[in-house]
């Protein structure tokens, strides 16, 4: 595990927990006032830098993911950007993209990558999902970076209302200038749990959806990533040979741990466990100590018995969700009691 | 050797072979291990021991297998590929003008978007 630790080249660096959106299906273990700050200030630019160089010391570190929250409501973000720039890593900007103004894109690097969400091609449901009237200014935006010569990826989160509007998400998304797209079904923790029946799609709906993004990635010769795991024993990833399916990586050279706004490590961004505090301790010894190690350990009872090709890269879906919805990896995710119905045999 | 672009992501045919308990590809006379489990599980890669394969291959330099399968691939579509966690830029592909340009036509005339804001879209802008 250590040796395989040490390979991690991704990390994701929260620089902030605020948000001036308010997403249905918004997983943040910090939203609805659960408090994740105990105090501790959030990390300044120069501490945000340090920890990243810190990581870096530690692992063949290529990319850094910032998030939040909502990234941009940190007026030092671009600033930030050159920082990981200066340090030889590229780095993605994960937003809602309503902030995004003519004045503050100057100051990112041209060529800098945003990963942008569009709920769908109609501004009533976006509005809706995003809680805020903002589509408008998201599409605005998305012209704005083509202007500053950057590039964004598409991000469609996929719950019950959307699943209909995947193509045509995907079409605007790649009218507008979209590079890559990325349709990720909603992913369930403790406070979405009491609206999931009417958040979360059912096999079929989600079937449809990953149909239609199919359809649209042979058509267009867009990549489209379905980054989010779906366990196939709710739809099948095979169905879908234009989609990349991505898995939990488990602790692998794959993970990406994150870090949050106070500088402790956590698993991944779904995940409200902390490893370890990355300002008193080293990566290395964090990502190799028990604590991770047993994270990542359980296969779920009810999957160990799974006869499934893929069973080895499902392993029960997402961990940090079972975790978060039920205080433990020992079910399977959540998405299956929700989502599944009986599907053909493989 | 044959080389491929395949959703933008360079495949090369190999082959297979099983060291002990480990399962190597060789692809341009080099060996790569492919890890098993994360994208294949150990029983599909024992049914293609010594065949020749299709890998996937990301990573620029430091490339590693992402995915593999059976050479020829079967069935309609080229293969299908189980990556874990995508990072953003090896996702990234440019998209043709024209593509852009009829889906713009096609957003206005369903009224998505705009006249006026259609004009402020730079299709190909960035070379």
């Amino acid at each position: 595990m250590a040796a395989e630790a040490s390979g991690v080249k991704r990390l994701v660096v929260e620089v902030t927990e605020g948000c001036n959106h308010a997403c249905l299906h918004c997983y943040n273990y910090w939203r609805n006032g659960r408090r994740s700050r105990r105090g501790r200030p959030a990390l300044s630019r120069k501490e945000i830098r340090n920890l990243i160089q810190k990581v870096k010391r530690d692992a063949p570190l290529t990319q850094v993911a910032l998030s939040g929250g909502e990234p941009l409501l940190r007026k030092d973000l671009p600033e930030i950007v050159c920082d990981i720039r200066d340090d030889g890593l590229s780095s993605v900007v994960i937003t809602n993209g309503a902030l995004l103004t003519d004045s503050n894109l100057d100051r990112y690097p041209v060529g800098s990558i945003f990963e942008v969400t569009l709920f769908s091609y109609k501004a009533e449901l976006h509005n809706h999902i995003a809680g805020r009237p903002v589509f408008n200014r998201v599409l605005e935006s998305l012209v704005r970076i083509e202007k500053h010569k950057s590039r964004f990826v598409l991000a469609c989160v996929i719950n019950k209302l959307n699943t209909h509007h995947v193509q045509r998400t995907i079409e605007l998304g790649i009218a507008l200038g979209a590079d890559a797209v990325l349709v990720n079904r909603m992913n369930l923790s403790r406070h979405v749990l009491p609206l999931a029946a009417g958040l979360v799609p059912s096999a079929s709906a989600l079937r449809e959806a990953l149909h239609a993004a199919d359809e649209a990635a042979a058509k267009y010769g867009i990549m489209i990533a379905v980054s989010v795991p779906i366990p196939p024993c709710v739809v099948d990833p095979r169905e879908f040979p234009h989609l990349h399916f991505g898995w939990c990586p488990r602790g692998s050279s794959e993970a990406y741990y994150t870090i949050g706004c106070t500088g402790l490590l956590r698993p991944c961004n779904h995940s409200s466990v902390v490893l370890g505090d990355l300002r008193k301790e080293n990566f290395q010894k964090i990502v190799s100590g028990n604590k991770t190690r047993e994270f990542w350990a359980p296969v779920p009872r009810e999957c160990r018995a799974c006869t499934h090709p893929l069973k080895d890269s499902c392993r029960g879906g997402c961990p940090a969700a079972s975790d978060e919805c039920y205080g433990t990896r020992e079910r399977m995710d959540p998405i299956v009691e929700f989502a599944r119905q009986p599907v053909p045999a493989a | 050797m044959p080389e491929e672009k395949i959703l933008g992501m360079v495949t090369k045919k190999g082959k297979l072979s099983k060291v002990r308990n480990t399962y190597v590809v060789t692809v341009d006379r080099k060996r790569v291990q492919v890890p098993v489990g994360e994208i294949i599980a150990k029983a599909d890669l024992d049914k293609m021991v010594g065949k020749e394969v299709q890998v996937a291959i990301s990573g620029g330099k430091k490339a590693a297998i992402v995915g593999i399968g059976l050479w020829p691939p079967a069935g309609p579509a080229p293969c299908y590929w189980i990556i874990c966690y995508i990072p953003v830029p090896d996702l990234i592909t440019q998209i043709g003008p024209s593509i852009r340009e009829s889906l713009v036509r096609t957003m206005v005339s369903e009224k998505i978007i705009t006249e006026e804001f259609a004009k402020e879209i730079n299709v190909g802008s960035r070379g």
